[in-house]
């Protein structure tokens, strides 16, 4: 099943950047997907197993600067350099990993909120990083002669890493792994009681989030063509945690279109990206207060709803059939 | 020792101000158990709402500043009258991080987007209430500004620490974020204070963010890094210790002109706040936050 | 039907957690320094009826306190009234000192007067707790489940009550708590404290009380279903 709904994700996005073809809309949809690789982990570092760590926007930067750093000063090719940065966010997440999680609850949530206060003028007083400009010249992950070409080529490669993301999300989710990490978000001291290695599994929770917003963070620089410093600042966390929130925290397919429109919606038109975080405010307490679990968590109520009403409606059916051929007994059958 | 002496000064008087949006941040959260992430987006609606009244429409600045005021504290009770008290009183479950942090969180997002499209993009101070150049004692130097966002400090922490340690509402106010059934039992009515601490604080940001504006501009975004730094002060004072969040926000500015002063300007937020997250991950403890429901 | 004597009087009190009825048209008079056990098996709907004769929880039905309306789902009322709780579980406030858990207890009153004159006037608590004057500064979220339990009694006993209720007072306490509790009980009823004592246990319920009423599935002294449950003990034993 995870493979198949990963499967699907990555057929829908490849088929859709091909019909957009090279246009500005393909462009943007691919930029969507590539966040939506990031925001895919953040269901289950964040939605799933409720870890509080707001650490995604830094990895994304690690993820951008490190393929722009191997591509432009080191020569590697735009693949080399994404595998190379997949290793390096690896590798950053499970010594960062290693530290932060051992800071429990709000004290994990501030170690991660405090990262972008020193990364982020890092990046801006950094040469080597570029400064305030960042790093320009990075290569899409497919070249080509034709630019239409090349945007729907990579486009369809980043689909197929989001598809592998979402399988391997979902895979872990439904894995007694998964089983333990929903445990230990409802109660940390009765999952260890029931035999969960906390830190263990708070530490590989951490690493996969991370090394998923590692991933869509080079994507995403691919795409775009560059990295500025703007992207270990706190506006983008605020974003990637907009994208999931408002779709569906516990839905990774919600995570995936929350990336893509809310990417959308800020380069669609004028008005709506100058008015977009009052949108994005109103939607964001109209959806928490009438449901939690996001806009998912609404279209999943709803058919339940109808459901049940078929059901009803399905029973009453049987129940009349039931009285007209006179048996008492299924009248009363639940 | 003068250059020490002007550092120190700017540093207590950023300090100050830490200080202040930390402790609005800890009192609230004490009462709730909520952050309130658009504490910074109060104080920026305050500077940029006077800042329109009084140098754009020529309103008198005494009124512009009651005007204001009184639209913060009116904008604050809407909202825990719309979104909290709905999402809080009379919810059956318990969301966690949707009501930690994504409510105040929502608000904060709203003021910015209004904002935005109101008022645009400028960087705004409100006028000064005590005009004239820096005051100089031989080679010291202290902003005039600066002495008030002092002064306003230390009445604030006075006044905070009166109620929470004289008051029986102190204590009541205290209680609410302890157990909420156990208020009930005993009659505090915790959704009040709650909401009468969250107009209490915006408005407190307010004036804060006025007083403090003719030394740092406002723009429509500055809300969120104040907000942050706040959380980041409030954090080291267990989120629910308003005298230790002064402390610890005094102790941050201070901290922060001596590494700019000596050690780098350019990079002293990244050698004071690199530091700041290895205390946190190799010390948590720190934070004295075993109390604190997460 | 109306008790003259009655302090309280319950009548037809339901209680409803969505679509699952835990408390159903139950009626109970108290007369005026009775002590009364409310006894039944776990999860039967004592708790719920408590909470709702106290405004914790929402109810259908009435109550009324000498004669005066008690509203639905409002602690306060029933506080102005004289009814206190003392709860399951007894959440206290843990982070703050065992001085202040008391002195909230008579917040109703005093909410408008200084902490340290708040405390002076319920300070007469304190002499029936002796065990607790060496932690008045500690946080009661520091003390022993008894001490926790006497640290309750005494933030009720604050609020100057005329009608206690007490949730299942004993709940995971020792043997010796236990006895301390039940002193405690009897030197109330002694002193005309009307009192409803919610207890699994009706053995020991019936030591201090002056009569039991048992709650069965939600509903209170059903004839047909206490026939039925003590037919199910006599087969039993």
């Amino acid at each position: 099943m995870p493979l198949l709904t990963g499967g699907l994700v990555a057929v829908v996005g490849a088929v859709v950047l091909a019909a957009a073809g090279g246009s500005y809309l393909g462009s943007t949809i691919a930029i969507g997907l590539g966040y939506a690789v990031t925001t895919v982990g953040m269901v289950v570092q964040l939605g799933y197993s409720k870890q509080l760590a707001f650490s995604q926007s830094v990895f994304m930067g690690v993820g951008a600067y490190g393929t722009g750093i191997l591509e432009t000063r080191y020569g590697l090719t735009s693949g080399e350099a994404v595998l190379a940065t997949i290793g390096l966010g690896l590798v950053g997440s499970l010594v960062i990993g290693g530290i932060v999680t051992r800071a429990p609850g709000l004290a994990l949530a501030l170690a991660t909120l405090l990262l972008p206060l020193f990364l982020y003028p890092l990046a801006t007083f950094s040469s080597y990083l570029g400064s305030f400009t960042g790093i320009e010249g990075i290569a899409p992950l497919w070249n080509d002669a034709s630019y239409a070409t090349m945007l729907v080529r990579s486009g369809i490669v980043i689909a197929i890493v989001l598809g592998l993301a979402t399988a391997a999300a979902l895979r872990v989710m439904r894995s007694g792994v998964g089983l333990q990490l929903m445990a230990m978000s409802e109660d940390e001291r009765l999952a260890a009681g029931l035999g969960a290695s906390l830190r263990q599994r708070r530490l590989e929770v951490f690493v996969f989030g991370s090394v998923l917003a590692t991933v869509g963070g080079a994507l995403v620089a691919s795409s775009q063509g560059l990295v500025t410093p703007d992207i270990l600042a706190e506006p983008a966390e605020i974003t990637l945690l907009i994208m999931v929130f408002v779709a569906g925290r516990k839905s990774v397919v919600a995570a995936i279109g929350g990336a893509v429109v809310i990417e959308y919606l800020t380069t669609s038109s004028a008005f709506i990206s100058t008015n977009l975080t009052t949108f994005e405010a109103i939607a964001l307490v109209l959806v928490l207060l009438l449901e939690p679990d996001g806009v998912a968590g609404l279209v999943g109520r709803g058919g339940r709803a109808l459901r049940g009403r078929l059901a009803n409606r399905g029973a009453a059916g049987a129940v009349a059939a039931s009285d007209a051929a006179g048996s008492p007994d299924a009248a009363v059958a639940p | 020792m003068s250059n020490f002496l002007n550092l120190l000064a700017a540093g207590v008087t950023a300090g100050a101000i830490y200080g202040v949006f930390a402790a609005c941040i800890a009192i609230w959260f004490r009462v709730s158990n909520v952050l309130n992430l658009a504490i910074g987006d109060f104080a920026m609606l305050g500077v940029l709402g006077v800042a329109e009244l009084s140098q754009v429409d020529h309103w008198n600045l005494a009124v512009s500043i009651l005007v204001d005021l009184v639209g913060v504290g009116l904008l604050a009770w809407l909202f825990d009258w719309l979104v909290l008290h709905f999402a809080l009183d009379r919810g059956q479950a318990d969301h966690g991080i949707v009501t930690v942090f994504f409510y105040t969180f929502a608000l904060s997002l709203g003021i910015e987007g209004v904002t935005l499209a109101v008022l645009g993009t400028d960087v705004r101070s409100a006028p000064a209430f005590w005009n004239g150049p820096a005051l100089e004692v031989a080679d010291f130097h202290v902003q005039r500004a600066g002495l008030l966002v002092i002064g306003l400090a230390i009445v604030v922490g006075i006044l905070l620490w009166t109620y929470l340690r004289t008051t029986v509402s102190g204590r009541a106010a205290s209680a609410c974020g302890e157990s909420v059934i156990g208020s009930r039992i005993v009659g505090i009515d915790a959704a009040r204070y709650r909401r009468w601490l969250f107009v209490a604080t915006a408005v407190l940001a307010a004036l804060f963010g006025i007083v403090e504006s003719p030394m740092n501009g406002f723009t429509y975004s500055s809300g969120p890094t104040i907000s942050l730094l706040g959380v980041v002060a409030a954090g080291f004072a267990a989120f629910r210790r308003p005298g230790r969040a002064v402390v610890i926000g005094l102790a941050l500015g201070i901290a922060e002109a001596l590494i700019g002063g000596y050690v780098s300007t350019s990079y002293n937020d990244v050698i004071l706040y690199a530091a700041l997250f290895a205390l946190i991950v190799f010390q948590p403890r720190v934070l004295g936050l075993s109390t604190v429901p997460t | 039907m109306v008790d003259g004597n009655a302090i309280v009087e319950a009548s037809e009190v339901s209680v409803r957690y969505g679509k699952f009825l835990a408390v159903e048209r139950a009626s109970l008079s108290l007369r005026r320094g009775e002590c009364v056990a409310l006894i039944g098996p776990n999860g039967h709907g004592k708790s719920s009826f408590v909470n709702a004769l106290c405004g914790l929880v929402a109810r259908r039905g009435e109550v009324r306190l000498d004669g005066a309306l008690v509203a639905a789902r409002d602690p306060k009322s029933a506080l102005r009234a004289g009814l206190v709780l003392v709860p399951e579980r007894r959440h206290l406030f843990p982070a703050l000192s065992v001085r202040d858990n008391v002195l909230l207890g008579g917040y109703a009153k005093n909410r408008r007067v200084r902490a340290d004159r708040a405390f002076a006037d319920v300070a007469e608590v304190m002499e029936v707790f002796p065990e607790l004057a060496p932690h008045l500064d500690r946080p009661a979220g520091a003390l022993s489940g008894g001490q926790q339990q006497m640290v309750a009694l005494a933030r009720a006993m604050a609020a100057r009550p005329r009608i206690v209720v007490l949730d299942e007072p004993c709940l995971g306490l020792a043997e010796a708590v236990s006895r301390r509790v039940y002193e405690w009980l009897t030197m109330m009823s002694r002193q005309e404290l009307t009192i409803l004592l919610v207890e699994e246990n009706p053995v020991q319920a019936l030591e201090v009380a002056d009569r039991a009423v048992e709650m069965y599935k939600g509903v209170l002294d059903d004839p047909e279903v206490v026939a039925a449950v003590q037919q199910a003990e006599v087969s039993a034993s």
